[in-house]
């Protein structure tokens, strides 16, 4: 590729006359074209919900026909919400941040770089909870530290106080709970961390005459800590756009946030439209800040990894007599993160109401629960709506991101645009995308307004990002010179995506597939404010269910459906054992 | 027709690769030209960046060069001034790259008849297929290994491979892309042979790119030796080792003993000669290739031209006499090699070893005139 300077200087004026006005991949409007359109499908899903967003930002509801004016920014930056909202935000996410990266790399690097027993124990807990909805996770702990719950209702018996131990209600208990939630990700991610260290660079320093610990913390966690910080704002951020816990927990204890704030507006009546739209734009920039810096650190990073390629073998430490401490906090891992949610979840599923764990309890249950999701026609719909919705966008996004990333990762002419555009959805968080949605169904001309393809749409435009994170390197690991022979042996370039790219990337592309599946499987903060009856999700059938009360079917449903989503989890693991299972986005 | 049979043209041809800051081209060729007759094994030869590959990647279309023109046959591949570009999948051309680049998700088989099968337009039968690629199998020596996956092959095996893919549909041109030099030495051995008895046994114009002096001067008929995108000299095997065209070919081709002179009067070519070195002494010598009077010249000796004998010895009639002392030695069996320093320089000297000289001893090089070279240092343009 010749990047040539204009102008100055003689030889950059023969140069320019000079350029090449093709590349072997073909030349003029042909191959411009294909990068051309690809690039306007992709403008098209992604620009629009910005300008509807920034357009209803500047509207003032109170008087639709005034014109543009900044009244909302206004009265949002007048009021005290934003502030207090922001700040219990930032605690909740730090908190929780703290939480699951402290937990969740711990467990990683006892998986991962020592000789502890039950390390598969992790994996397991892992894939389960990768396929269940986290209102599923939140309605648990809900139960077992709730008021009337098992912990609070010990702590009585034993105490005589009405006093509850614990108030979930509350930022400690959010990010208790939300902490809890992200562990399984910040182990997948901490884990190829980990996994990418050179053990050499260790064994120099255990040769050197240094301890285990030293070698830790002198060599191992240096190395990791670019890694690591781009995690945690990595998590911070997603933390930051949390909806579940936020509405599920933070709501019933009048702890308000910016997520909260925003769905608030949008469901009271009549909704809020101006005032969260501009509370909308505001988190857009703030998590563009920070997407800035994890860009900036995470770029860092990528010169710490260790990996040369030749020779690299990770190798465990053998923890000797201290093998068990690794085991219990595995053990402990797999308690927390998955056991003691699901049994509580089980628990509410079998008992005909909620009541609390006790003897007595047993000789009621019943599966009423269970023959009342299975023998309900509007659930099996609501399945099969999930499915397909989750399925199309999953196929759309991954079908257009294989291309984009061919496109941009090989340089075809006219495909500048398409990595950007393909990736700016990464600053939506899933309740504004769904603001910016449902404005822009009510102006579109045909019926989307209430269907599911809309949810379907909000999805698409939402998981484009992630598709990009699996598809650009696996386009980057094929070695160009595959692509060249085949064009040399005859194949034009339609030929060369094909019979080359596409049955190469298909591993990673799959695997790609089946995370934005079970993500969209389990997406409440998008869908929840574009369902309606009629065109409804799994996940928001459940938190619907959830706030009529109905805590048992709620239960019954979650139990049926991780079931089924763990089994999707099973295969994506399998299908990128060895690699990096999931992607930071 | 018969596709085996036609002349490769190029004339002119450039490609420059410019870095965006910089005023000089950061790679790439400065035309080029030449013509090869057909069934030539021709090989580009240079240090790594020369311009090798990027004349090579020209030829295969998959660089768009900046001007000139190729030819194969009565079909014009490129034209820069009649803006023609045939694009590489329509140019019939069989191809090897430096990773071998098989598809490692198909087999050995599939590998081999993909070019048959994306050429729609010949509309080859399926038994039509099997044959085409059964016999290119057979060529390169794999038959049998046809549902192997490609992975499962050995480097040389996956050399094959490649090599029966680029024949497979009889093109009208091979290009090599320095294909030995990921195979461990051992093998590159017998794979050189192999390559050159499979050329000649298909008679196919081939057009090989490497780096390494000993398999260009084995294998080629045509050499072409290339410093930083310009072609030095152009010429058959012994030609370039014989009677480089200057001090950089005959570097580059073996190695050489360098030493500086200014030539006072212009030489002609296939003249003979005298110079006094820079170091003082006089040298007979001859000129392969003319050269212009006043200008800095190399006095090229090879290593294995030169004889040691005690100080004082008187060299053969005619021969050039150096005085030096032996510095450093080294038995490589059939040879010794001597470091020997002398006025101004330090002289490798390969000779047979069955006379001992140790460190420190004071000698006398003796070299005949006709294998003393007066070479153009363009390095050393005054």
């Amino acid at each position: 590729m010749s990047a040539i300077e204009t102008g100055r200087t003689g030889a950059s004026v023969l140069a320019s006359r000079l350029r090449p006005r093709a590349t072997w991949r073909g030349r003029g409007v042909a191959v411009k074209l294909p990068p051309l359109i690809l690039g306007v499908i992709l403008a098209i899903l992604v620009l629009p919900p910005f300008v509807m967003l920034v357009r209803s930002s500047l509207v003032d509801y109170a008087k639709p026909d005034s014109g543009l004016s900044l009244i909302n920014y206004i009265r949002l930056f007048e009021g005290t919400d934003l502030y207090r909202s922001a700040f219990n935000s930032v605690c909740f996410s730090a908190g929780a941040t703290l939480v699951s990266l402290t937990f969740g790399s711990v467990v990683a690097w006892v998986v991962e770089r020592t000789n502890a027993p039950f390390r598969k124990l992790a994996f397991v807990t892992t894939v389960v909870s990768l396929g269940t909805p986290a209102i599923l996770y939140v309605s648990g702990w809900l139960f077992l530290l709730g008021r009337a719950g098992p912990v609070n209702a010990a702590w009585r018996s034993l105490t005589g106080t009405f006093r509850p131990l614990v108030d979930i209600y509350s930022i400690p208990g959010m990010v208790l709970i939300e902490g809890l939630l992200w562990v399984p990700l910040v182990f997948l991610l901490t884990g190829t961390v980990f996994k990418r260290q050179n053990a050499d660079l260790e064994d120099a320093a255990r040769m050197s005459g240094g301890t285990v610990l030293d070698t830790v913390t002198k060599v191992s966690l240096p190395l990791a800590k670019p890694a690591l910080l781009g995690l945690a704002i990595f998590i911070f951020i997603r933390n930051l756009e949390a909806f579940d816990v936020p509405v599920l927990v933070g709501m019933p204890g009048r702890v308000n946030l910016l997520t909260s704030d925003i769905y608030l507006s949008m469901t009271r009546v009549p909704p809020d439209v101006g005032h969260a739209s501009a509370f909308a734009v505001v988190m857009i920039v703030l998590v563009s800040i920070l997407l800035y810096f994890y860009g900036k650190i995470s770029a860092n990073a990528d010169r710490y990894a260790s990996v040369t390629g030749k020779g690299f073998r990770p190798r465990r430490f053998d923890l000797g007599g201290y093998r068990w401490v690794g085991g219990a906090i595995i053990l402990l891992h797999f308690v927390l993160v998955l056991a003691l949610p699901m049994l509580a979840v089980l628990w509410n599923s079998l008992t005909p109401f909620v009541r609390t764990f006790s003897v007595a309890a047993f000789k009621n249950l019943t599966l009423r629960n269970y023959s009342g999701v299975l023998h309900d026609p509007h659930y099996l719909e609501l399945a099969w709506n999930t499915v397909l919705i989750s399925a199309v966008a999953a196929s759309l996004v991954i079908a257009l991101t294989a291309v984009a990333s061919w496109f941009s990762v090989r340089r075809w002419p006219a495909s500048g645009a398409l990595q950007q555009l393909a990736s700016l959805p990464i600053v939506f968080p899933g309740i504004v995308l769904g603001v910016a949605m449902i404005q822009l169904a009510l102006r579109t001309p045909f019926g989307l307004y209430g269907t599911v393809w809309l949810i379907a749409l909000a999805f698409m435009v939402r998981y484009l990002p992630y598709g990009m994170r699996y598809a650009e390197p696996a386009v980057m690991q094929i070695h160009r010179e595959l692509e060249e022979a085949a064009g040399v042996s005859g194949a034009g370039q339609a030929g060369i995506f094909r019979h080359v790219v596409l049955p190469l990337s298909a591993p990673a592309l799959t695997a790609g597939w089946l995370f934005i599946f079970l993500l969209a499987a389990k997406e409440l903060s998008i869908a929840v404010l574009l369902a309606s009856f009629n065109s409804k999700t799994l996940a928001v059938a459940m938190f619907d269910q959830w706030t009529n009360g109905n805590a048992g079917e709620v239960a019954a449903l979650g139990i049926l459906w991780t079931a089924a989503m763990t089994c999707c989890a099973a295969l994506m693991m399998a299908i990128t054992r060895g690699n990096a299972s999931v992607k930071e986005v | 027709m018969d596709a085996r049979n036609l002349t490769l043209e190029v004339d002119g041809l450039t490609k420059l690769y410019w870095s965006p800051t910089s005023k000089i081209p950061g790679g790439g060729i400065q035309p080029i030209s030449f013509r090869l007759e057909p069934g030539t094994f021709f090989t580009l030869l240079g240090p790594s960046g020369c311009g090798k590959t990027t004349t090579l990647r020209c030829l295969a279309g998959l660089e768009v060069p900046d001007r000139g023109r190729l030819a194969l046959g009565a079909t014009t591949f490129f034209d820069g001034a009649r803006d023609e570009n045939v694009p590489l999948n329509k140019r019939n051309i069989g191809m090897v790259f430096q990773s071998y680049a098989i598809w490692p998700h198909m087999t050995v088989f599939d590998n081999v008849a993909f070019p048959l099968r994306v050429r729609r337009e010949a509309r080859l039968g399926r038994e039509k297929v099997r044959e085409m690629v059964q016999r290119a199998l057979k060529t390169v020596g794999l038959d049998g290994y046809s549902n192997r996956s490609a992975t499962q092959l050995s480097g040389g095996q996956q050399q094959r491979v490649a090599l029966a893919r680029a024949i497979v549909r009889e093109p009208g041109l091979l290009l090599l892309d320095e294909p030995l030099s990921n195979l461990d030495a051992l093998l590159r051995e017998g794979m050189r042979n192999e390559l050159t008895r499979l050329q000649r046994q298909i008679g196919i114009t081939t057009v090989y790119v490497t780096h390494d002096q000993a398999e260009a001067l084995e294998m080629s008929d045509v050499i072409a030796v290339i410093n930083a995108g310009v072609l030095e000299q152009l010429g058959p095997p012994r030609e370039i080792y014989d009677r480089p065209k200057n001090a950089f070919v005959a570097q580059f081709m073996g190695s050489t003993n360098l030493l500086p002179a200014t030539l006072a009067g212009a030489q002609g070519g296939d003249s003979t000669g005298t110079v006094t070195l820079d170091t003082g002494e006089t040298t007979r010598l001859s000129f392969p290739h003319a050269v212009a009077a006043n200008s800095k010249i190399a006095v090229s000796v090879r290593p294995e031209a030169l004889q040691i004998a005690v100080a004082g010895t008187v060299a053969p009639e005619g021969w050039n006499t150096l005085g030096g002392r032996i510095t450093g030695s080294g038995y490589l069996g059939s040879l010794m090699r001597y470091s020997v320093a002398t006025a101004g320089t330090t002289i490798q000297a390969h000779v047979a070893p069955d006379r001992v000289f140790n460190e420190g001893d004071e000698i006398a090089l003796h070299f005949p005139p006709e294998r003393t070279l007066g070479l153009a240092d363009t390095a050393r343009v005054s």
